[in-house]
């Protein structure tokens, strides 16, 4: 067996040892790994640890991000553009509604403003075709047209209104 | 910026007893853990750009400081002890606190990078993958060097591995 395949095969024995299979099955199915298995095991006597005192440490950390925060030029500006503002959230969600009933409601008190959108724009559109020439005399010359192609789509409420989807916009050369 | 300071709030009240745990595995003295945390702390204040993985980073600051301690307080043999105990039978706890000093012995005369595996795997419950972030290496590396670490551990604690009494007692504690 390569050192490359001990090494997977300890790994996975140690991953199972971590998840309280019991010592000895996996001594058991890996008995080339059953001492470092053991010596894993052997080390949990040590995961108990005293109880931190990081009170003062937290008051110590929290002035210091205070003044670099005033200043800036460090981690905290991260912090300070990432940070969840609720009260700005809630405001641009207010402002966002406000003006999206205001726009209902004028539409609808205002029909001449429906028609004007229907009759503007709804009709397929086409350019005046514009020459380019390339030479004094016109005979290299190329020719182009914008057209906007459109469709109606009616909208449910309040009232159907066809409202136009312009489905292509091209621009057409022609070479005499 | 109280809303910038609640988040740093929460990535200490988060991150520090894990660091506190990590430092005081690798270094044995509580208050000298506790002073070396809050220094990992003020080193983050310090960084410049914010981490692609902020646990990884805490690690790697706390992993620099104990480097820099090491080479300038030489470890001793002298290991604060001061861990929690469950009660029961005095000669059987003081067996298991023998076990202890003798695992943090070993644990400590391993090369640095072995004990940060090692460190990380058994006692933290990091992912290989988590601790190939922390000692920025391949996964692949993190593997041998756990393996290394577990053999050399394996050698220094000797014939004392082949005695059952131990193992029986770390049973018992967990």
């Amino acid at each position: 067996m390569s050192e490359r395949d001990f090494e997977s095969k300890l790994d996975d024995a140690l991953r199972r040892l971590m998840l309280d299979v019991p010592v000895d099955d996996l001594t058991a199915s890996e008995p080339d790994a059953a001492d470092l298995i053991r010596v894993a095991r052997r080390l949990q006597v040590l995961a108990p640890t005293p109880a931190p005192q990081l009170a003062d440490g937290r008051r110590r950390f929290l002035s210091l991000a205070a003044r670099r925060l005033d200043r800036g030029g460090s981690i905290v500006d991260w912090f300070r553009r990432t940070a969840p503002r609720p009260a700005l959230a809630f405001a641009v969600a207010l402002v966002a509604l406000l003006v999206a009933a205001s726009a209902m409601i004028f539409s609808q008190s205002n029909p001449a403003l429906q028609m004007t959108l229907t009759q503007t724009v709804a009709p397929t559109f086409t350019a005046t075709p514009t020459r380019i020439s390339f030479s004094p005399d016109g005979a290299r010359s190329v020719d182009l047209r914008l057209s906007i192609d459109s469709h109606d789509l009616p909208l449910p409420n309040p009232q159907p209104v066809p409202a136009p989807v312009i489905s292509a916009i091209k621009l057409t050369a022609f070479h005499d | 910026m109280s809303d910038a300071l609640s988040e740093l709030g929460g990535v200490y009240d988060t991150y520090a007893p894990k660091i506190f745990r990590y430092i005081y595995h690798r270094l044995g003295d509580q208050s000298l853990a506790e002073d070396l945390t809050s220094e990992v702390f003020v080193r983050f204040l310090n960084a410049r750009v914010a981490p692609n993985n902020l646990a990884a980073f805490l690690y790697r600051i706390a992993h620099n400081l104990i480097v820099d301690y090491l080479r300038q307080h030489p470890p001793a043999l002298s290991l604060d002890e001061d861990v929690p105990s469950d009660g029961g039978d005095p000669a059987q706890l003081a067996e298991i606190e023998m076990e202890r000093v003798r695992l943090r012995r070993a644990l400590h005369r391993l090369a640095s990078e072995q004990q940060q595996v090692i460190v990380l795997k058994f006692l933290e419950g990091l992912s290989n993958e988590e601790i190939a972030r922390v000692i920025d290496k391949p996964v692949g590396a993190v593997k041998a060097l756990q393996h290394r670490g577990l053999a050399t551990l394996r050698d220094l604690l000797g014939a004392e591995l082949r005695r059952a009494a131990p193992l029986e007692q770390v049973e018992r504690v967990k």
